[in-house]
């Protein structure tokens, strides 16, 4: 898997003291899975206030998934559809928490 | 809940009815087994003791819902979503269950009886 980052605006405070706030990150993501290459693209913005992490995908098809404790939320604004997941515990996103 | 903790708990819930179940002492002379170490009602509440355990165990693996990781729906349509969240929960459920089973009727049942048993 192959992570281009592309940090856009990074609203985190300059300062060396101060704890980052939120972050927002365009990323290229290529995943190669039985000698066929699967490219997304999108943003994900973290919100360390609200521990919330929102991914806006927005190639090959629009989606936004909302990750907050055990809940996850997948909408599709063309499809108009929505999914909700709710776990036991909190759930893991590798694919996040490596950016972050 | 990987493999290695269905059938631990498997082993558990078997272990459990049967030392549950072996605690079950009729008064002596029902004359099932001749044998002075163990009474008859210590080995049929041991076995009773084990089905419950073991199906009580069963049903509430093959009831857990496993969840599936978001990274693998990133760029997938609803559709793919609908019919991989499906085939991942009952391809883990089967594998929990086959775990679990295996944790009941070798080491779960065996052991237990033995302890129930010596006891």
């Amino acid at each position: 898997m192959l992570i281009t980052l592309l940090l856009t605006s990074g609203c985190a405070h300059a300062s060396d003291a101060a704890p980052l706030k939120t972050l927002s990150i365009d990323f290229r993501r290529e995943v190669v899975e039985n000698d066929k290459t699967e490219v997304s693209t999108g943003t994900v913005h973290y919100d360390a206030a609200d521990a919330r992490v929102v991914v806006e995908v927005k190639a090959p098809i629009k989606q936004i998934m909302v990750v907050k404790d055990n809940v996850l939320e997948i909408y599709y604004p063309v499809e108009n559809r929505a999914f909700r997941f709710i776990a036991k515990a909190r759930i893991p996103f590798p694919f996040v928490e490596s950016l972050l | 809940m990987g493999l290695v903790g269905a059938t631990l708990i498997g082993f558990g819930g078997a272990i459990g009815g049967c030392l549950i179940g072996g605690e079950i002492d009729p008064p002596s002379g029902s004359g099932l087994l001749y044998t002075d170490t163990i009474s008859d009602g210590e080995i049929i509440g041991t076995l009773i003791g084990a089905v419950i355990g073991a199906s009580i165990t069963l049903i509430g693996i093959s009831l857990y819902k496993p969840n599936v990781p978001p990274d693998r729906f990133i760029g997938k349509s609803p559709e793919y979503i609908d019919h991989y969240t499906d085939a991942y929960r009952k391809k883990a459920r089967s594998i929990r269950t086959g775990a679990a089973a295996s944790g009941i009727i070798l080491p779960g049942c065996l052991i237990g009886l033995a302890i129930a048993a010596g006891g």
